[in-house]
């Protein structure tokens, strides 16, 4: 995987984390949502910034996505933690292949996606966005 | 060297990744001193009775070689010992040569922003 294909991945999760905390904003009663569309429309708005300044054009996004739409505030919690679960693996992916700023940005990435988990229950992990085949 | 190369081949296996050839000298420095700034945040868990930060710092530290033995437990408060300490592995994974290791202490970085929420 290339740097550019890398940070396109991560930019796909992050059009599709805002597009979940704006459905989960109207759906629940909760200040959470809020907070996740926020940040993970920097997420989005950094990862622009960051192929524009490599010449890239990014795909846009999708106008929506097939999802279940959540019923409660246990299925909301459920979808939220799966997003950013999502949005760690590929900003974990996109540190290998990176250097430098976009390195650096893929270390944020990760960092706040692991912080959005928690934020929305998530057990605190060691290692965020790694699948570790046996802790023991 | 074959033993310090031994050591990050074995954390990068223990994360799931695979080892690199000819581990660079600067690397084995950084994973070192990782490993000793986990050692501490460990010491500054178990003293301050926080049994679930020093499980997740373990695993940490299980991963990425073990323990230093003769760490001891920073002056600070834990979540300010998480953060410093998630500064500092963010700064090694950023110097680090090896792709992989740079993955893992990305990982290990957002690990310990994460432990702040069980202080």
């Amino acid at each position: 995987m290339s740097a550019a294909d890398a940070l396109e991945a991560c930019l796909a999760q992050a059009h599709r984390a805002v597009w979940v905390f704006g459905l989960l904003g109207a759906r629940l009663d909760d200040p959470r949502p809020a907070d996740s569309f926020a940040s993970s429309r920097r997420d989005r708005d950094d990862l622009l910034a960051a192929l524009d300044a490599r010449g890239a054009t990014p795909p846009a996004p999708p106008a929506s996505y097939e999802l279940e739409v959540p019923s409660d505030l246990a299925a909301g919690r459920r979808l939220a933690q799966q997003v950013e679960q999502d949005a760690a693996d590929a900003a974990a992916a996109a540190v290998r292949v990176t250097s430098g700023v976009e390195r650096r940005l893929a270390v944020r990435l990760l960092q706040r996606a692991a912080l959005r988990a928690v934020a929305w229950d998530a057990e605190p992990v060691a290692f965020p966005g790694l699948d570790r085949p046996d802790a023991d | 060297m074959a033993e310090r190369a031994g050591v990050l081949d074995d954390a990068l296996r223990a994360t799931g990744l695979e080892p690199v050839p000819q581990p660079d000298p600067s690397d084995e420095r950084r994973l070192a001193q990782v490993r000793t700034t986990l050692s501490g945040v460990l010491a500054a868990a178990e003293s301050q009775d926080s049994p679930e930060v020093a499980t997740l710092v373990r695993e940490q530290l299980d991963a990425l070689g073990g323990a230093d033995a003769g760490a001891t437990a920073p002056a600070p408060r834990l979540t300010v010992a998480l953060q410093d300490a998630a500064d500092e592995v963010e700064a090694a994974c950023l110097g680090a040569v090896s792709p992989a290791l740079a993955q893992v202490l990305a990982s290990a970085s957002a690990g310990l922003l994460q432990a702040r929420s069980l202080v």
